[in-house]
């Protein structure tokens, strides 16, 4: 085959798509509504700080809960829409293989989610206490960020009409409350990976553990959005 | 005789319990054919099949020999330009062109390239650089149109490329669509609007309620609709002089009174017509309205479908 009739690599395709998704993002309004409700937990130290209230642990419970709001917000809408508004045709009818196209746009918005979210506890934390949180707090965000990507992509490749909302639901009315069940069940939140992880949790299962936990969660929801993908019709 | 492009072994395909297609069997050659049909026929169904957007629900589909779905590299081999016009509108028309033209196998050195050319073709160099937001519908549907064509595909899918465009663009896209077929392209074009049709190719599928219902040459398949008596509405205020003036005519085949005036079938509509306007003139009749039920496509399909047009008695 000619130099121009190659088809595209899976790795080009993501890269292409990645550039497509940042390029709208940019863009569009999700970036600064992302980075709005990042800053709300700032506001938060600060007024809890200007009236002379330790926030204590509550700050970081707020970031996990803004991280459930966050990556919907961008992951699961970004697919959902992709798919309602059927731009999918565009992409699906090109020589390229559909998982590509996922990962494209989670290697763009899953490490944004993260980002923000880590920035957002840096700067909160530095308001309330004066000082850096620790490495173990920010990578648990950023596990959780990338974690609650993963699950958004596969709500959204399951009810594209309302992948952001139904994540967003999944994660604060069956995540969190899972994740203070006095049981084993609790290990299939998120949430409670994430706190573990950070070693905020008062049922700690230990930081490896809550790692491995948040990659079987990742890998189930990644799988369910690649094999749903690949079958969905336009 | 080249092999054909597309092959088409009694396909069907349902949406849940909605169908949309039904045993279609179909073989598509080289050159421009025309997809035509009403608003639900199943168009849009049979293009996303070929396109490689949809499975049969039953029996097989073929495009250059092989399943458009599941074969990545036919694909390359493909131009689509869907019906919709939703597309990436924060893009500049050249960022969109260079994206598809990428995601379709075009390297990403010469993909900007690939995309000026495309754009180019379809006459939008003057607006490239402006996003697709701003863009009218007929600048929508050129940019549709440049994406389907940048990586330089065999076969061209174009559902709809004309619908909701101003008559001067259509004329235009027209002919940047024909000058496609002469470069050596497959072209399947959809449409519901015959003259579209006819302007573009003389080789039309007639589809309608999923079915296949005639393919060919559009002049045969028009002859049909010609051969079938013409019906003529005329509402006034005198029907029986209108009908007595008629009555004896040769080319009058019937006559049906009806609440405000009276319907004609006749096989000469052009006589009718001088005859109906003479008639008007002579004997003072006040005509309200004139329409002929005949010159649209439903009377078509109608013919086609074997309801064959006659009015209750």
């Amino acid at each position: 085959m000619s130099d121009e009739r190659r088809i595209p690599s899976g790795l080009g395709t993501t890269a292409t798509i990645a550039g497509l998704t940042w390029m709208r993002l940019v863009r569009g309004r999700a970036l600064w509504v992302g980075t709005l409700i990042a800053v709300l937990p700032v506001l938060f130290a600060g007024a809890m700080r200007s009236v002379g209230e330790h926030t204590g642990g509550e700050l970081f419970g707020i970031e996990v809960l803004i991280l459930a709001v966050l990556a919907p917000m961008l992951v699961g809408a970004s697919i959902g829409e992709e798919i309602e508004d059927r731009t999918t045709t565009y992409l699906w009818s090109r020589p390229v293989p559909r998982w590509a196209i996922l990962a494209g746009k989670l290697v763009t918005l899953a490490p944004l989610a993260a980002v923000l979210v880590i920035a957002s506890w840096i700067a909160a934390s530095r308001i309330a206490w004066d000082s850096w949180p620790t490495v173990q707090t920010c990578v648990a965000l950023g596990a959780g960020a990338i974690t609650i990507s993963l699950v958004s992509a596969g709500i959204a490749t399951l009810a594209p009409r309302h992948g952001m909302a139904l994540t967003i639901v999944y994660m604060l009315f069956f995540d969190f409350p899972l994740g203070i069940l006095p049981a084993t069940l609790r290990e299939l939140s998120v949430a409670h990976q994430v706190r573990s992880l950070a070693g905020t949790s008062p049922i700690e299962t230990g930081a490896a553990a809550a790692a491995i936990a948040l990659a079987i969660i990742a890998g189930v929801w990644t799988l369910i959005a690649a094999v749903r993908v690949r079958r969905l019709e336009a | 005789m080249s092999a054909p492009v597309v092959v088409i072994d009694h396909c069907s395909k349902w949406y849940g319990h909605v169908l949309g297609i039904s045993d279609v069997s179909w073989k598509l050659g080289a050159g421009i054919v025309g997809l035509l049909g009403p608003n639900g026929a199943g168009k849009s169904t049979l293009m996303k099949l070929m396109a490689g957007l949809l499975t049969p629900s039953r029996g097989s589909l073929t495009v250059f020999g092989a399943d458009p779905f599941d074969d990545v590299a036919v694909r390359r081999r493909i131009g689509y330009a869907p019906e919709h016009e939703k597309t990436w509108d924060e893009l500049t028309a050249l960022e969109l062109v260079t994206v598809m033209a990428k995601l379709a196998g075009v390297p990403g050195d010469r993909a900007g390239k690939a995309a000026e050319t495309a754009i180019d073709a379809m006459g939008m160099t003057e607006a490239m650089h402006r996003r697709v937001r701003g863009f009218s519908k007929g600048m929508r549907q050129r940019t549709k149109l440049a994406t389907a064509i940048a990586h330089d595909p065999d076969f061209l899918l174009l559902d709809e490329p004309l619908t909701g465009v101003d008559p001067i663009a259509r004329i235009d896209i027209i002919a940047r669509i024909r000058a496609l077929a002469d470069a050596g392209k497959t072209i399947v074009v959809s449409s519901h609007v015959l003259y579209e049709i006819e302007a573009l190719t003389s080789e039309i599928v007639v589809i309608y309620r999923g079915q296949v219902l005639a393919e060919g040459n559009v002049y045969e398949i028009r002859k049909l609709i010609d051969q079938h008596p013409h019906r003529i509405r005329i509402e006034c205020d005198q029907p029986r002089v209108v009908a007595a003036s008629l009555a004896m005519a040769d080319h009058v085949a019937r006559i049906v009174f009806e609440r405000q005036g009276v319907l004609i079938e006749t096989r000469d509509p052009d006589r009718c017509y001088d005859q109906i306007a003479a008639t008007v003139i002579d004997s003072g009749v006040h005509v309200s309205a004139l329409s002929s039920p005949d010159n649209n496509l439903g009377a078509v399909f109608e013919y086609l479908t074997g309801d064959g047009g006659r009015e209750r008695e």
